[in-house]
């Protein structure tokens, strides 16, 4: 919001409010009678009115510069406005402004009217102000065209957002009720068409009930409807993904197929270089190959080293033992050598022992008299 | 070695002795009372701190030490101010029956250290035998070391350290629980005080250490040992049962309070890590005594694990997979190791989806080496390493599975230690039992240690708990340093199939590096999961002809492989029960 929209430039009362308020342009648009968009638009609700309510006269309650009023004129109705705001209605062109009056709605209308509206005008009015000016207009008339919004808070001149049941109920105090065969919808989404009427509760509960029971087959309808295009959708959309998953897919084999290039090459790279190291590399082996045959033939030494050695010890070993067997031996032969029986037995064969040293003795002189021309 | 040691017979050395005098041999004690030597010239000091020790105890253990085979010994007795009349006269006697024994009775009571420390300061003799108060010698435990010192020198290669096996005596009376241990290792002696009993020191090293240091407590003996092996000219291990450590419920290490103990080792550790140029941190990892050596790794070298693989399907619980796929995605999601590759020697009948899918779990640190040819793992591998860029060799199968995400520099800090060359890991079962801990070289077979056992067996005395070294390591997931592989000529080609990590392992220490086994790297292997095990004759040939004599005894393990089976089946058993119990 600009310093030129600021409402806090100038206004001292409601009606200057209202006077600044239809020069802002968040109402989206020039709000004079030169824009043919508006005159259609007012053209249509004035259509709609008189078809539906054939209304001799009629008196449109914050009329600002006075579309309606004279698009209904414009259809042949006796129609009147009012506006708290002084410049909106003198801003209307002769002709029309004649039929506006400058009108604070806390104030009562003078005479009756066939229809009253009362288009986005509450809402701008302070709560207590608001309800004077419902009495007023109910005072006026049996029939009243009421739109107020119910949840536009983000406009600030909007002082007294109310819920549609809200107003309903308070013209219900004053006898009017809900046209509920009326869709008044041609004037906004919340826009309501309000009679008086001797309705009972019963009556009021039907009236009601059948407006409620076709929205609930409605919504019903349409939650099935949107249920159903979505699972369309879906089914729609399945091969799409789909292809997106074969597509991921692909793209992890293609990544896959480019590692494996990559081990390929650098196994490659690595074969290249090898054969550069060949030579090298059988070198090594040769060298590794002659050590161990090396050290192979060492212990092979190393082991018949050991086994000759323990031949040796156990050589030793059997001489030890021989030697103590041969001394327990010459034991015996001393003791045996020793007895009487012995002695006497060797004299008696001394004859036959110096028999067999003679024959001893000679046999070895002759080998050594044999032998000696051959030394 | 079930009879008391004062009532073993005459010995072979004892009768030589007997022989050379020609004097008939009819007692240990005529022999005692005919061999009294000189005492001005002991070849052996055998210090003893004293205190309060039980009579009968104190008898025996001065009986066990003047029944030694070896008579050329004093045996020092330090009374840490027992403040006890009786075995104050008792040892005052035993001295006056044997001139070889010296009795220094202190004013007051000053402590293990300080004791044994006063001890040593008296000590005369070439070499010095640590000996417990209420403890037991062999008659021939003198003797022996005296020939293995002897040996050594003879042999060009004189020794500062000998270290026998021991064993318990019992309040029954009777000998148990043999500690038969490894041949000399540093690994495991930085995870373990396994020197134990007896240990004898040539004194003149001693000497140049200052003997035992004050405020080590309860862990002297370990502080000592430790700052000797870092100068010692060599260590050598006695496998022989030459110690009797008498159990009885007074004995100091039967009490629950050892907290100060432990934290002296801890200390000693620590300072040993110091002195050594270690940067690392130690950590008790068990209630008895048990630590691991936490290495900094300051700059980690670039790793090359290399996978032989022709991308097969195997079941893993129960699941089909493409093992090396499983493989390569453990490591990569788990190892925190910032500096490795992955060259993956594939057949060429591995599927390319394979290695695609391996290209994007490994992404530049995968190197794709083509193999093309018959199977054969030795051929594979040596091509992997002679494709790899780092200088540390991670042989792995495509059949593993990571558990321990700091596996590669648990291992790689052990690599890097100049005189080690291979490094192996702890596999699982698919089970969870244990597949791997260590090869095991004994009677001619070729086994793995601890085979099946729940993954937890510590092992007969805490061996599996522990960083140490072994024999051999399976090709399985083994690290080896580039230079060592070359040096030995790296996997055998006339071994494609079985027994090239045996021969692999054999080389390595035959050419004088150490080979390690650490179980703070866990994997899973679902061994035979790619191909039945089946070996040949030709194998078997191949692998004696080379190693016949190295596949008799396993220098790392000892254990008596009855005791050790019983062990493991009753932990085996009691597994089950607990999973049971877990069950419900």
């Amino acid at each position: 919001m600009t310093d030129q929209d600021s409402l806090a430039a100038d206004p001292t009362d409601s009606a200057g409010v209202a006077d600044q308020y239809y020069q802002c342009s968040h109402l989206g648009r020039s709000y004079t009678h030169e824009d043919p968009q508006l005159k259609v638009l007012f053209g249509e609700i004035a259509d709609s009115l008189v078809s539906l309510f054939a209304p001799r006269t009629s008196y449109d309650a914050g009329c600002a510069n006075g579309f309606l009023v004279r698009a209904m004129a414009d259809r042949g109705v006796d129609a009147r406005g009012g506006d708290i705001s002084e410049r909106a209605v003198e801003s209307a062109p002769p002709g029309l402004v004649e039929r506006l009056e400058v009108k604070d709605l806390v104030e009562p209308l003078e005479g009756t009217y066939d229809l009253i509206s009362c288009i986005e005008v509450l809402e701008h009015m302070a709560a207590e102000d608001a309800q004077t000016a419902l009495r007023n207009l109910c005072a006026a008339t049996d029939l009243v065209v009421m739109s107020s919004a119910p949840d536009d808070f983000a406009d600030p001149t909007h002082i007294n957002v109310r819920p549609t049941a809200e107003w309903a109920k308070d013209f219900a105090r004053h006898g009017l009720f809900r046209r509920t065969d009326v869709d008044a919808r041609f004037i906004s989404p919340w826009a309501v068409v309000f009679q008086r009427s001797r309705s009972t509760t019963v009556e009021l509960v039907g009236a009601y009930e059948s407006l409620l029971a076709p929205l609930t087959r409605e919504v019903s309808a349409k939650r099935r409807a949107l249920l159903q295009t979505r699972r369309d959708l879906d089914e729609a959309l399945a091969p799409v993904n789909a292809a997106v998953g074969e597509v991921a897919g692909r793209l992890d084999e293609v990544i896959a197929e480019r590692d494996y290039l990559l081990v390929e090459r650098d196994l490659l790279q690595r074969q290249v270089e090898e054969l550069g190291n060949a030579d090298l590399v059988a070198e090594r082996m040769r060298r590794l190959a002659m050590a161990d045959e090396i050290i192979g033939l060492k212990a092979e030494i190393a082991q018949v080293r050991v086994h000759s050695e323990n031949s040796v010890v156990q050589a030793r070993r059997d001489a030890v033992q021989l030697q103590s067997d041969l001394t327990g031996a010459r034991g015996v032969v001393s003791e045996i050598t020793a007895s009487t029986t012995w002695q006497l037995g060797r004299f008696a064969m001394l004859p036959v022992r110096m028999v067999r040293f003679l024959q001893r003795s000679l046999g070895a002189v002759s080998r050594r008299a044999a032998g000696r021309p051959h030394r | 070695m079930k009879t008391p040691a004062q009532t073993e017979p005459a010995v072979p050395g004892m009768a030589s002795a007997a022989t050379n005098s020609s004097v008939p041999v009819k007692s240990p004690l005529s022999a005692k009372l005919s061999v009294r030597p000189k005492p001005s010239a002991p070849v052996y000091s055998i210090i003893v701190p004293v205190f309060r020790t039980p009579g009968k105890f104190l008898a025996e253990m001065i009986d066990s030490v003047t029944a030694q085979t070896d008579p050329r010994f004093e045996l020092i007795l330090f009374d840490d101010g027992s403040d006890d009349a009786e075995l104050t006269a008792a040892m005052q006697a035993a001295a006056a029956r044997d001139s070889r024994l010296v009795v220094v009775a202190g004013t007051e009571n000053i402590g293990i250290v300080g004791a044994t420390q006063a001890a040593l300061a008296m000590a005369a003799g070439e070499y010095v035998a640590l000996l417990d108060h209420d403890d037991l010698l062999a008659p021939t435990a003198l003797q022996r070391v005296g020939d293995v010192f002897d040996a050594a020198a003879g042999a060009g290669r004189p020794i500062d350290i000998v270290y026998t096996d021991e064993d318990q005596l019992h309040p029954d009376g009777h000998f148990r629980v043999a500690f038969r241990k490894p041949d000399f290792s540093p690994e495991r002696l930085r995870g373990q005080m396994y020197f134990g009993h007896l240990t004898v020191y040539r004194r003149s090293l001693l000497a140049q250490l200052g003997g035992f240091r004050p405020g080590y407590d309860g862990s002297q003996d370990y502080d000592l040992a430790l700052r000797a092996i870092e100068v010692a000219a060599g260590v050598q291990h006695l496998p022989e049962v030459l110690y009797h450590w008498r159990i009885h419920p007074a004995s100091v290490s039967q009490r629950p309070d050892n907290a100060t103990v432990f934290d002296a080792a801890r200390r000693a550790l620590a300072d040993h890590l110091e002195r050594t140029g270690v940067a690392g941190a130690v950590e008790q990892v068990h209630p008895v005594g048990i630590y691991r050596i936490h290495r900094q790794l300051k700059s980690p070298p670039l790793v090359s694990i290399i996978i032989p693989t022709r991308g097969s399907r195997g079941l893993i619980r129960g699941v089909s997979r493409v093992m090396i796929v499983d493989a390569v995605r453990s490591v990569v999601e788990l190892s925190t190791y910032p500096n490795y590759e992955i060259v993956l020697v594939a057949d060429t009948a591995t599927p390319t989806a394979v290695l695609r899918d391996l290209k994007t779990i490994a992404g530049d640190r995968l190197r794709v080496i083509p193999f093309d040819g018959p199977f054969n793992f030795s051929a594979k591998m040596n091509l992997g390493a002679a494709r790899a860029q780092g200088d540390l060799l991670l042989l792995l199968n495509d059949d593993v599975e990571i558990v321990s995400p700091d596996w590669i520099e648990t291992m790689t800090a052990l690599a890097l230690i100049a005189d080690v060359g291979m490094v192996g890991a702890k596999l699982l079962f698919e089970d969870g039992t244990i597949q791997h801990l260590g090869h095991l070289y004994e009677g001619g077979e070729v086994t793995h240690v601890a085979g099946g056992a729940p993954a937890d067996w510590p092992g007969p005395v805490g061996d599996l708990l522990m960083e140490r070294e072994v024999s051999g390591v399976t090709a399985a997931c083994a690290l080896v340093r580039r230079d060592v592989f070359e040096e030995v000529g790296g996997l055998s080609p006339a071994l494609p199939i079985n027994f090239n990590d045996v021969d692999l392992s054999l080389k390595i220490t035959a050419s004088g590096y150490r080979i390690l086994i650490t179980p703070f790297a866990v994997l899973y292997h679902f061994e035979s999961k790619t191909r039945l095990r089946s070996v040949t004759a030709h194998e078997v040939g191949t692998l004696r002809r080379r190693w016949d004599h190295r596949l008799v005894l396993d220098p790392f393990w000892r254990h008596d492989p009855v005791e050790v089976a019983t062990a493991q089946a009753q932990a085996t058993a009691a597994a089950v029960v607990a999973r049971k119990l877990i069950a419900g």
